[in-house]
Order: structure tokens, then sequence, then C-alpha cells
């Protein structure tokens, strides 16, 4: 299993290298530079020099072998659109407000989904498994874009003591998680619904009803493991939905995170920016998706002898 | 599709697959409702005949009416109409990224499946690779690639060959955001076919086919395309209502749709804008564009348990 791991690790660091490779070459295959987005009248040795000050002068290879050399020793390089700032700065400084915003949403959607799921399965076809399912449907096809504003309607109107939009109090966190993490509860739902419905119709589940063990620890102890699988595997994609949803959820409640300067950095052409934060979300998915597999690793013993 | 008449010798795969689907309540009502909605945007406009772009100040924001059946936005144009126009252009970029993504998700899935061994394993680590990256982000990515090149050619046809300028501006617009979808959507359809054409490469009419020295590409494309066509069927029409998602939201963002062009994710943040005020800007189009996203998803759930029953759980 430890040797299944580390070639795990192996898989995650070639797969950001591909992406790290891929972006550099897609963003330098876009005509036009950085600089010559607005300023047309810039004097052509005013330009050269500011060329030369980011390393854009060098031949192509050259700027790719000095960036790998750069990021490897954890250096992002320099912004164009925020002079006088580094990439690192700026991530380091959004990463928090993003980082809370996601684990809230993560949070969301685990304690939403997961018991209800559960509950569905449990009675199923009932009306509290239809609707739950249909609530679940729902939350799947109303977007962040549209739930967002909606609660923030909801908000204005009943409370006072939650902020429509800002990130001052610790109250914030509540509404963009909430939005961001609703959408996947509802696939969590539906997923650990169908998972518990499989193993509740084990036989081995039959045997432990029909020898008079109570359902709590039937539940428990010997089917949410099993159940858990396929709820486990999303959370992988799950995280990718929180990471998009939060570009989004960011503009909606106006939260000081990564995603702005991810859509800032597009509008302004801040190429430096933009891969920067391509790199660092590859490395979040694939630190995520390597802490799934060894989740389900750890559930299934059957994984571990497989490979 | 199959039609519905008597079976005649047994009935096909499709045949019964049709009638399962119609049995099925939920999938039929999503069907004629993805027709309505279709038909409504393509045609209702002609009918309507409404101007979606013709508005005066002092209509602003007004309550549905007789004479504006939906009310008005921002800045007094008849909502139902941009409503109708906005459905257009984010339908038909999601058609288009999905006849995009499907065709390069067909041609190399089943290329990898077919080649096997070490190149489709090369091909499918590529696939491992893109996904472990958000869609959003390589869509994104991808829009910026292909706008800077499209624009190039806009700047061309406007000032060498002297285009209208508004027209090459709206479709400068429209066509980077289908592609850039396009283009970054067809991971998963590649392996789902790739899956497919690997077990049916290893089947005896294949091998039949090989022996009777048929070329690959008519063995691929007439003797193992074709048996793939459900699971493709299903996850096409699952893949329309996400594409008309992303698009919404790379329009919320200000990365996609922008006007004079407009689309439900456009008409959705403009809406959101006026919220307190005037709750029927943003409900209506929301309204409209999850009824559209609710009924694909039905009935590619419908069409799942109509075309592969055994796969279908809860």
């Amino acid at each position: 299993m430890f040797r299944l791991i580390i070639s795990r690790v192996l898989q995650a660091f070639a797969v950001v290298f591909f992406l790290f490779t891929l972006t550099f070459f897609a963003i330098r295959a876009i005509p036009g530079d950085p600089l010559s987005t607005d300023d047309k009248s810039m004097p052509e040795h005013v330009k050269e020099k500011i060329e030369e000050y980011y390393g854009l002068d060098k031949p192509l290879i050259v700027q790719y072998g000095r960036y790998v050399k750069n990021v490897l020793m954890g250096d992002l390089g320099l912004s164009t659109s925020k002079p006088g700032r580094t990439v690192n700065e700026i991530i380091v400084q959004s990463l928090p407000a993003s980082l809370l915003v996601g684990i809230g949403g993560i949070t969301v959607a685990v304690l939403l989904g997961i018991p209800m799921g559960v509950i569905a399965a449990l009675r199923k076809n009932s009306w509290i498994d239809y609707s739950s399912m249909a609530v679940a449907m729902i939350g799947i096809c109303i977007p962040t874009f549209v739930l967002g504003p909606l609660l923030q309607l909801w908000v204005a109107s009943k409370t006072d003591w939650i902020n429509v939009a800002g990130w001052d109090t610790a109250a914030d966190i509540l509404l963009p998680s909430l939005t961001l993490g609703v959408g996947s509860a509802a696939y969590l739902a539906r997923l650990t619904r169908g998972g518990m419905l499989e193993i509740l119709s084990q036989d081995y589940i039959r045997t432990a009803k029909a020898k008079g063990v109570p359902m709590l620890p039937i539940i428990v102890k010997h089917t949410l493991r099993g159940a858990m699988m396929p709820a486990v595997t999303f959370l992988g994609p799950a995280f990718a939905a929180i990471i998009s949803g939060s570009f989004i959820v960011e503009t909606i409640f106006q939260v000081p995170g990564m995603g702005q300067h991810f859509v800032n950095a597009v509008t302004s052409k801040d190429y430096a920016l933009l891969q920067g934060l391509v790199i660092f979300y590859g490395f979040l998915m694939a630190g995520a998706n390597l802490l799934v597999d060894i989740a389900l690793l750890l559930l299934n013993p059957r994984l571990r002898d497989a490979t | 599709m199959a039609t519905n008449s008597q079976p005649i010798e047994g009935s096909s795969l499709w045949n019964d697959a049709w009638i399962r689907l119609s049995k099925n309540k939920l999938s039929i009502v999503s069907l004629w409702t993805v027709v309505f909605i279709v038909l409504a945007c393509f045609i209702g406009p002609f009918i309507y005949g409404v101007d979606p772009n013709s508005g005066e100040l002092p209509n602003k924001l007004l309550p549905p009416s007789m004479e504006y059946p939906l009310g008005t936005d921002q800045i007094g144009r008849d909502l139902l109409a941009r409503i109708l126009y906005g459905g257009q252009i984010s339908l038909l970029v999601a058609f288009a990224a999905t006849a995009i993504s499907v065709t390069i998700g067909i041609a190399y899935g089943a290329i990898s499946g077919y080649v096997g061994g070490k190149i489709d394993n090369t091909m499918m680590r590529i696939v491992d690779g893109l996904l472990a990256l958000p869609f959003l982000i390589i869509v994104i990515l991808f829009r910026e690639v292909i706008s800077g090149h499209i624009e190039t050619v806009g700047k061309y046809l406007t000032e060498v060959q002297g285009w209208n300028r508004d027209f090459v501006l709206r479709y400068q617009n429209i066509i980077p955001l289908f592609i850039a979808i396009g283009a970054s959507g067809w991971l998963t359809m590649s392996r789902i076919v790739r899956t497919q054409t690997a077990s049916l490469s290893q089947l005896e009419y294949v091998e039949a086919a090989r022996s009777l020295g048929l070329s690959h590409t008519r063995i691929l494309f007439q003797h193992i395309i074709p048996n793939t066509l459900g699971p493709i069927i299903i996850f096409t029409t699952l893949t329309i209502p996400s594409f008309i998602l992303y698009e919404a939201a790379l329009s919320f963002l200000g990365l996609g749709i922008e006007p004079p062009n407009s689309s439900w994710g456009k008409l959705i943040q403009e809406g959101a804008n006026y919220l307190e005020t005037n709750f029927t800007v943003l409900l209506f189009p929301a309204l409209v564009f999850s009824i559209t996203l609710f009924a694909f998803n039905f009935l590619g759930d419908g069409l799942r348990d109509a075309l592969d029953p055994k796969a279908s759980k809860d």
C-alpha cells in the first residue's frame, strides 16, 4: 500500500508538471503581449526596458527554463497588472479567504448531503425519499449565480446580523459557503443514497438483520463504510467544482479571494499571475485527488491488493 | 430516432428504447419542454415580433403587463424578447460546443481504444492530466488563447475586407466561447468511447472484419462506432445542459457573452443587480434557465434508463 501511495504522489507531480508546461506555452501562444494591451503609445525603449525587467525579451525556451527553475524554488514571478507585487504575495494574501469559503462549502456539502442521502435510502420510496431527491435535483439545476443573489435577497429581507456582501465579520462566511456547498451537497445526497441502497441489499446485511442486530449498528458499522465509496470518489470532482464555484461566489459576495484575482488576471492579461494561479490550482487539485485516492484505499481493502 | 410502428420480426434496440422512453412520463414531459423551448427561442421571436434591442428609458423596470408580458429590463427593453433572443445564443453556444466536443471525443476515444497499447496509454494519461484542472479554468484559458487569434482575423476582415464592424464584433465574441467550451469539454466523452471501443474491438465480429481485409477506418466507422451510439447519445444529452451552465457562468463572470450580444447568463447577471427593487428581472431569466436545465437532465436520465436498462440503479 505504501508503494501505491508513492506512485500516486509521483503521478500527481507529473500531472502538475504537464499542466505547467501546457499553460506556459498556451499563454504565450496568445497574440500580443502583456505590455501591449492598452499603452500603444509607450516608447520603444521604455517597452524594451520593461520587457527586460520581466524577462520577456529572451527566447521562449530560455524563458521556460528560467521559469521552471524559479517555480521549483517557489518563486512564481512578478505580476504585470499590479506592478511591484509578486504572484506569491498575491496568492498568500488571498488564500485565507478562499480557503475558508472552500472549507465552508465542503462542510456544507458533507453535513447536508450525506445525512440526506442516508435518510432517503433508509426510507426508500417514501415521501421523505422523493422529496429529498427532488430537493437534490433542484440543488443540481439551480446554479450558484442564481442561488447566491436569491440568498442575498432573502437575508436582506429577514435579518440584520448577516451582511449581504463583504468580508468583515465572521458571519460573512455563511452565505458564500452555503451557496458554494448546496450544489455539491445535492450530488453527494444522490450518490450516498445509491451507495446505501446497494449495500443494504447485500446478503451480509440481511444476515445481520436476521441475527437481530439493531438497525443503528447495522447502518453505522456495516453499511456506511461501503456506502461511502461513491461519495468519497466524488469528493475529488467536488473539490474542482468548489474551486470553479468560488470564482462566481467570490464575485457575488465580494470575497477578497483568489477567484477574483483569477478573473482579473484574465481580463487584464496578467499572464504571470494567471499562470501562477493555474499552477497553484493544479497543485491543490492534485493534492485533493491524492487524498481521495488514499481515503479510498483505507475504505476498501480490495483496492489495496488489486495493484 | 426510431418510430413507434408495430414490431416487425422482433424489435430493434432503438425500438425497445423508444417504447421504454415513452412509458417514462417525466422524460416525455422533458422532451416536449426541450422541443418547446428550442422552438420558442428560434421561431418565437418571428411570431412575437418585438425588437429585443430597442427600449426607452422611461419604461425601465416595469412589472409584467399586457404590453410587456414579462416586464422590462433596466433600460426599458422588453424582457420576453430578450429572454427569447438570449436563449438563441445560449442554446447555439451549447449546441455548437457540444458538436465540437462530441466530434473530438469520439475520434480521440475511438482511436485510443482501437489502437491500444502504448499510444492508448499515453493518450489517456493526457486526458487524465487535463481532467486534473477544474473545467472552468481550462475553458477560460482556452478562450483567452482563441480570442486573441479570432481578434486578429476580425481586424483583418473589418479593416482590409471592409466587413460590417458590428457583425464581426458580435461573432468575435461568440465564436471563441463555443470553441473553447467544446475544445475542453470532450475529455469525459473520449473516456466513455474509449472503454466501449476497447471492449468491442476484442469481439469476434471485429476480428472477422479484420480478416476480411477491411481497412481500419472502415472497421472503426462502420462497425465499432455505431455500436457505441447508446452511451454517446446519453452523454450528449447530459453535455448540453452542462455547457449551457458553463456559458452562463462565464457570462456571469464577464468572461463570456458581452453586449450587444445577450444570453441567459448575461440576463441573470444583469437581473441580479436590480434584485432588491425589481425581483422579476432576475426571476424570469433564471426560471427559464433552470427549467431548461431540468428538462435536459431528466431527458438524459430517461434516455439512460431507456437505452441501458441494466445501468439504472435508482
